[in-house]
């Protein structure tokens, strides 16, 4: 276990043990979905790719791609991004 | 997000067309750079359309060198804009301005008046008065005084009870209210004196006339007591011409009066306790919105529901009501009195009837209570017998 590892570690227990929401100790993204017309992503990395079937984010926890149709961003700033249109699927690549 | 837009609106934003190889990297740049986008749709491939405040478009200028997108402005939006579009069509500007003024300036005359609530003077005479008291068509609103206009008219038109002067727009509304007439006595017509009443007569004071009952007579109501026809028979030798005359005179005369009441030993039944709970509720169209959400507190309960309408235009019904309801707690009581107190409380009751009936000059001579005895125990039944003496003349014309 290296350092980083162990920093992780301690930042989740403490998380756990003082009952934080991990997307702020931990600098996660939280995902909102709402039906199938909107989704919020808070804590991006900014975006690698942006077309009206798919959009791809880049997080701390992966790739976070975004499939659907018309699919557009209503708004987006450094800590949230809002997309609008028929959400047909949110995956998450570790991977990425 | 509406905030956000409306601040946009003021201070003026674009729309525009990012081309590139990786308008991605445009994007995050941005970011990176403080910009905020917001509406970003992509057109094609590798075209985006995005719409950013006008502030911060210098600042795109160094971020699409840096990401070798280029971009056009597709679409100038927002209150900087538009004046710049208001500022190159200077007469519509100009038009505009005097429209708004113009309506402005003719709203501050007076251009309607209308009189309401007058029937025996014509509206023309009204206005008449009015307009010498300054009130006329055309007249500037700002001049025009109400309470001096009130007070003129009702003193130039003394058949005039109340005058009421109101605004309303450019319509002023002249309210009246007139002196009803009192109908003139018919003095001069011929009466006879009649009985209102069933009684005993006790005391005959003719004024005018001739008494045609006696003292310790029984009358039935209708009947003549002081004839307006006297007979001819004494003043002898005149001709039998009868004479027509306005009888008058008072008749003062014995009347009874009954009055029953009963009272339960055992008395059961529901009272307020007092307390009450209201509850708004907001109706718009068909949904029914509770403002304040509580359940009703009470078990047994009176509800009084009050609506409030806005007013509706012709046929267009607004489709918001709101309406109150309050209740009233109500508890369920039983009372057992005893013998004396149930007779106390029949005799109140039968009291309470027989004053009803009796005028108010009339003199209480004599008053009789009895008991009813009846079958039922618990029940308590008392009679009042009541007798005054009153006069019972009524002139009626023939």
């Amino acid at each position: 276990m290296n350092r980083r590892d162990m920093a992780k570690h301690l930042k989740q227990k403490v998380s756990e043990v003082l009952e934080l929401p991990g997307d702020i100790v931990l600098d996660l993204p939280k995902v909102t979905l709402i039906g199938d017309v909107k989704a919020f992503i808070e804590n991006h990395r900014g975006i690698l790719e942006y077309t009206t079937s798919r959009v791809r984010i880049y997080t701390t926890a992966g790739e976070l791609t975004v499939h659907g149709d018309k699919l557009r961003i209503r708004s987006i700033v450094l800590e949230e991004i809002c997309i609008e249109g028929e959400i047909k699927g949110i995956i998450l690549n570790k991977d990425g | 997000m509406p905030v956000f837009n409306f601040v946009s609106y003021l201070i003026g934003y674009v729309i525009i067309l990012v081309e590139g190889d990786s308008p991605e990297k445009f994007i995050n740049l941005a970011l990176g750079n403080g910009v905020v986008l917001w509406d970003i749709t992509s057109i094609g491939k590798d075209r985006l359309l995005v719409k950013v405040r006008l502030s911060a478009v210098r600042t795109l200028r160094q971020v699409a060198r840096k990401t070798h997108c280029r971009f056009w402005i597709q679409k100038r939006m927002g209150i900087p804009f538009l004046y710049l579009r208001i500022k190159r069509r200077k007469s519509m500007a100009l038009g505009i301005v005097i429209f708004v003024l113009g309506l402005y300036f003719l709203s501050s005359f007076v251009w309607f008046i209308e009189v309401t609530g007058n029937r025996h003077y014509s509206s023309a005479e009204v206005l008449g008065v009015a307009a010498e008291a300054g009130l006329k068509q055309g007249v500037l609103k700002k001049q025009l005084k109400p309470k001096i206009i009130e007070k003129v008219i009702q003193e130039c038109l003394p058949d005039i009870s109340w005058v009421g002067v109101t605004v309303k727009g450019t319509k002023v509304v002249v309210e009246t209210v007139e002196k009803t007439q009192v109908k003139k006595e018919k003095n001069e017509n011929h009466a006879h004196v009649i009985a209102k009443k069933t009684g005993i007569v006790k005391e005959i004071l003719v004024i005018n006339g001739q008494a045609v009952v006696r003292e310790e007579d029984t009358v039935v109501p209708g009947q003549i007591l002081i004839s307006g026809t006297p007979e001819q028979g004494q003043s002898a030798g005149e001709a039998k011409k009868p004479l027509y005359v306005h009888a008058k005179g008072i008749v003062s005369a014995r009347v009874w009066y009954n009055g029953y009441g009963e009272a339960y030993l055992k008395e059961k039944g529901q009272r307020y306790t007092g307390r009450t709970a209201t509850r708004l509720i907001l109706k718009i169209g068909f949904k029914e919105l509770r403002i304040n959400p509580s359940g009703i507190p009470f078990t047994k309960y009176k509800k009084e529901v009050t609506r409030k309408i806005l007013p509706s235009w012709r046929s267009f019904k607004p489709p918001v009501e709101l309406i109150k309801q309050k209740y009233y707690e109500l508890e369920n009581y039983e009372s057992v009195l005893s013998r004396e107190e149930a007779r106390q409380k029949a005799r109140q009751k039968a009291w309470a009837k027989v004053k009803k009936q009796i005028p108010e000059q009339a003199g209480i001579i004599r008053q009789e209570t009895e008991e009813i005895a009846g079958k039922q125990e618990e029940l308590v039944r008392i009679r009042i017998l009541v007798e005054t003496k009153e006069d019972i003349g009524l002139e009626k014309t023939f």
